[in-house]
């Protein structure tokens, strides 16, 4: 056992090979001239410029800036308040609250969507409310996404000096006096990062969306399951790109977020 | 007596939005699809009564006529597809994060990066470029058939083997950060004690440096089974339709077949599994006595 | 430290800025353990009072307490005669240098300095002035643009401690300021933190494990055990004429005997002990024939082969000497019992003390003292 050995650093390369293969076959195919086929004829920009006149991808795109905007501005809020009630404030239920947020995250997706698809049906036979398009797909993404909003926002807070909070109010600040002008700000990095986690978590979201979505509300993703169902065109592999894009993005900013230091 | 310290834990309320929330959109509809899965099927989809544990007895494997294994065999190929997946992601993430616990603060940074940014791009669009890297004409199907592992002119995809690429692909980052958590923070001078006393390298590992990464495996392991047990897209992309698993299954109730208590039964042991799942990893987790 | 600037100095000239300090009967329980078992407290008007103790003692929630960031479960506290348990943190005359300074990492040095006075909505044109001259006063005007990351911990302490003055606070609480910073800039900090108390006329509250840097700094000491409060008096009073054990003990080193009363002329008691009957100077205690006592003496105070053998004088067998620079500290067996002796070296004469040899121990009464316990 020695931290280096050539079997582990081959290992570490073909694991990279196993997870960049697929996203560099997308991303160069997205640029080649061919319509169909492995063979590489030439770079274009062809399927960019016609995914800006498909009017199906611009509703998907639509459909899914919305849901993922909505339902991370949301989440945010819910997410934070509950984080801040279970680090700081909550002394009895926490471990229910703990189960209650490990449900979403480890529960299988498909188990999550059938039973809000089978909930939302209720709902319209009981009370006339929940007909499935863009809100029951923005419910259904909010409610995967509190628990990792409540998880990054959970862990600035446990690295926060109590003292801090105490200190504040020995100056005099009031309750509300202590929230927006120490813990808030101290907070605010956490739940940037939090709420970015959380967008790429909607936008890639297959399952929830295709349960929980009716006809004029089809996302990004289902889109391009049902594209892909069809047979794959290089519109897709354009498509895929941007979205990766925006994903990665995302996610590397919320990561620079995270490591700025709470001290 | 009112005193400034009590006063201030009224923040509870600050809970209960989120709460409230999960309440009504998570607990309520696994609720229902728990009480849905005691009825029986309507004549035109949906359910109604009478209340019967009839889904939970197919499930089980007692057909209209007679034994029919096909749900046990559907819940078991899951439950194997699961577990596979989890001991691949296993076996490669172990030498992956020693690598990267290896390197230097910066590379370990960038190696650590360059993990979890996948895992950040749309699980659907990887997938079907596995349809192209694997399938017939692609490079890779034109290796293995020379070589003999298909016939010629065939594809690695569909098959078993491009879903285990799949699958391996898609849950390796939540293999590899917690166990790297527990890489990271390995005291080596166990292992060189161990050394030391004339442990050969299986010992090693077995004795002074398992022990310690035990915890990260265990978190890996059920953050990669529970969710790859009830995958669907993967397997419904690149297994082709010879291969039914919970997911598709499931999906399949809901879907074309319209027997919503029937998938809900199922939807049910997808909650059961993962009930399990985690309580196995709070108890093979659990905080050690420290001996006197 | 600056010079406190006028306006600051003479409008407080008259009377005492700072508050006194009333606690009584002060309970504070978690769980099954006490960490306030009854305490009863009063602290004098722009005095500097420390509390002392080992951790775990209550001092630091003691001053919770009084801060309001801990509640009490009985007792009552007032500040300047005003009930205080019923105010929360905010509202009371008080303000606190943390242990871990909790400077605000997202503000820079000044914002932290003015976030008290901010929070009172006092305008911009009231509160940088004052600002500026708490940080002038404390000596980091060059790093009012500064993050608290960017500051060494003495920069810090001084920080929190303008943070915490620009308010003019009636008392400061001192949670061990000084315990994170090395020896030497400790000992700085203690001779300014004395001068500034001293200048700026407010009640000092300032809890500290360190008996050293407590008989430096205070006025009065209180000394607390186990959740109650043991002894208050001056830092002389508590080493010369500690109360029992645990005082004798806590501060400083201490030599016990114990024994057993057997006579008693006036205010002189003569106690049988292994060592021989042993004249003291009796307290203000009525002590009946007898009784079970136990007497203290310091090692500085034992005199070894005296000129002139007092009262309480025998001999003993010297078993060790330990040269430690300015002292020599001796190691002496007598009735099976290890007494302690320390000398300056200057007055230990070359080769006259040396393990093994036969010494002449006395114990001076006037330098025993009789514990309650």
């Amino acid at each position: 056992m020695r931290r280096s050995s050539w079997f582990n650093s081959a290992v570490a390369w073909a694991v990279y090979a196993l997870l960049y293969a697929p996203i560099a076959i997308v991303v160069v195919f997205s640029f080649n001239a061919a319509r169909a086929g492995m063979e590489w004829q030439g770079a274009t920009l062809d399927w960019y410029r016609r995914l800006f006149v498909n009017e199906q991808v611009q509703s998907a795109l639509k459909v899914s800036l919305i849901v993922a905007v909505t339902s991370t501005a949301m989440a945010a809020v819910l997410g934070t308040t509950l984080a801040l009630a279970l680090e700081k404030h909550m002394r009895r239920g926490r471990e229910w609250v703990n189960g209650l947020l490990a449900v979403p995250v480890f529960v299988p997706d498909i188990v999550l969507a059938v039973a809000l698809l089978l909930f939302f049906g209720l709902m319209r036979d009981w009370f006339k409310v929940f007909e499935l398009g863009l809100t029951t797909i923005i419910a259904g993404h909010v409610t995967f996404q509190i628990p990792f909003v409540a998880m990054v926002v959970r862990a600035r807070l446990a690295g926060m000096d109590p003292a801090l909070d105490e200190a504040a109010r020995d100056l005099g600040a009031t309750s509300w006096q202590v929230f927006r002008h120490v813990t808030l700000p101290l907070l605010m990095p956490g739940i940037v990062a939090g709420a970015m986690l959380a967008f790429t978590l909607s936008l890639d979201d297959f399952v929830v969306s295709f349960f929980s979505g009716g006809p004029g509300s089809t996302t990004l993703p289902v889109y391009i399951y049902s594209s892909v169902k069809r047979g794959v065109t290089p519109e897709i592999h354009a498509l895929s790109t941007l979205l990766m894009a925006v994903s990665v993005i995302a996610t590397v900013v919320a990561m620079m977020l995270q490591r700025r230091d709470v001290r | 007596m009112h005193t400034a310290a009590q006063r201030q834990d009224k923040g509870w309320w600050f809970g209960v939005p989120g709460i409230g929330w999960l309440g009504m959109f998570l607990v309520l509809p696994l609720l229902a699809i728990f009480a849905v899965s005691f009825l029986t099927r309507g004549e035109y989809g949906g359910y109604g009564l009478p209340v019967t544990i009839e889904n939970y007895r197919r499930l089980a494997g007692w057909g209209e006529l007679g034994f029919d294994p096909l749900y046990p065999v559907i819940l078991g190929r899951s439950l194997a597809l699961g577990f596979g997946t989890a001991v691949l992601c296993f076996l490669l993430a172990v030498p992956l994060t020693f690598f990267v616990a290896g390197l230097n603060e910066r590379r370990r940074l960038v190696a650590l990066t360059l993990v979890m940014v996948p895992f950040w791009t749309n699980l659907l669009v990887r997938t079907y470029a596995w349809q192209l890297l694997l399938g017939p004409g692609s490079g890779l199907s034109e290796a293995a058939s020379t070589v003999g592992f298909i016939d010629a002119g065939e594809g690695l995809y569909p098959s078993w083997f491009a879903v285990a690429v799949g699958m391996v692909a898609d849950f390796l980052p939540f293999f590899a950060l917690p166990l790297y958590a527990s890489v990271e923070k390995l005291d080596w001078t166990l292992a060189e004690a161990a050394a030391d006393l004339g442990a050969n390298r299986w010992q090693v590992f077995r004795h002074a440096v398992w022990p310690q990464i035990r915890p990260g495996a265990v978190a890996g392991f059920i953050l990669v089974f529970l969710p790859a047990t009830g995958q669907f897209v993967i397997p419904d992309l690149l297994g082709g339709a010879k291969t039914a698993l919970l997911g598709n299954a499931i999906q399949q109730q809901f879907g074309q077949s319209r027997d919503w208590p029937f998938g809900s039964a199922m939807a049910c042991v997808g909650l059961v599994i993962m009930g399990v799942g985690l309580f196995l990893q709070r108890w093979l987790n659990r905080p050690k006595e420290v001996a006197p | 430290m600056q010079q406190v600037p006028e306006a600051t100095a003479s409008r407080k000239s008259s009377d005492h800025l700072g508050a006194g300090i009333e606690g009584v009967g002060l309970v504070r329980a978690f769980g099954a353990f006490r960490a306030l078992d009854g305490v009863s407290v009063s602290i004098r008007p722009g005095e500097f009072f420390s509390i002392l103790g080992p951790s775990g003692c209550g001092k630091t929630t003691l001053l919770r307490v009084i801060a309001g960031l801990d509640s009490a479960d009985a007792g009552s506290l007032s500040i300047d005669g005003e009930e205080m348990l019923a105010i929360p943190a905010n509202k009371r005359p008080v303000n606190t240098v943390f242990q871990s300074y909790a400077l605000f990492p997202h503000l820079t040095v000044r914002d932290n300095v003015s976030f008290g006075l901010r929070m009172k909505g006092l305008s911009p044109g009231e509160v940088a002035p004052r600002v500026e001259r708490a940080m002038e006063l404390v000596e980091i005007g060059p790093m009012a643009g500064r993050k608290p990351a960017q500051l060494s911990g003495g920069q810090k302490q001084r920080v929190a401690l303008a943070r915490a003055i620009v308010n003019e606070p009636r008392v400061l609480l001192l949670d061990e300021p000084l315990a994170a910073l090395d020896l030497r800039l400790r000992r700085q900090l203690q001779t300014e933190l004395r001068s500034l108390q001293r200048r700026l006329g407010m009640t000092f509250v300032h809890v500290t494990h360190d008996q050293e840097e407590a008989l430096a700094m205070s006025d009065r000491i209180a000394v607390m055990n186990a959740g109650r409060i043991v002894q208050v008096a001056s830092g002389r009073e508590l080493y010369e004429r500690p109360k029992n054990r645990f005082v004798a003990q806590f501060l400083g080193a201490c030599n016990l005997i114990p024994g057993t009363v057997t006579a008693r002329a006036g205010n002189v008691l003569t106690v049988a002990t292994n060592v021989g009957p042993l004249e003291v100077r009796a307290g203000h205690g009525t002590l009946p024939a007898s009784s079970q006592v136990t007497l203290a003496i310091r090692p500085e105070r034992v005199r070894l082969n005296p000129e002139v053998p007092g009262r309480n004088s025998f001999s003993a067998e010297l078993r060790d000497a330990m040269f430690t620079g300015a002292e020599t500290q001796f190691t002496l067996s007598v009735a099976e019992m290890a007494l302690r002796a320390v000398l300056a070296s200057e007055s230990v004469g070359a080769g006259s003390l040396r393990p093994g040899s036969a010494v002449v121990v006395d114990l001076p009464a006037s330098a025993l003292i009789v514990l309650e316990d």
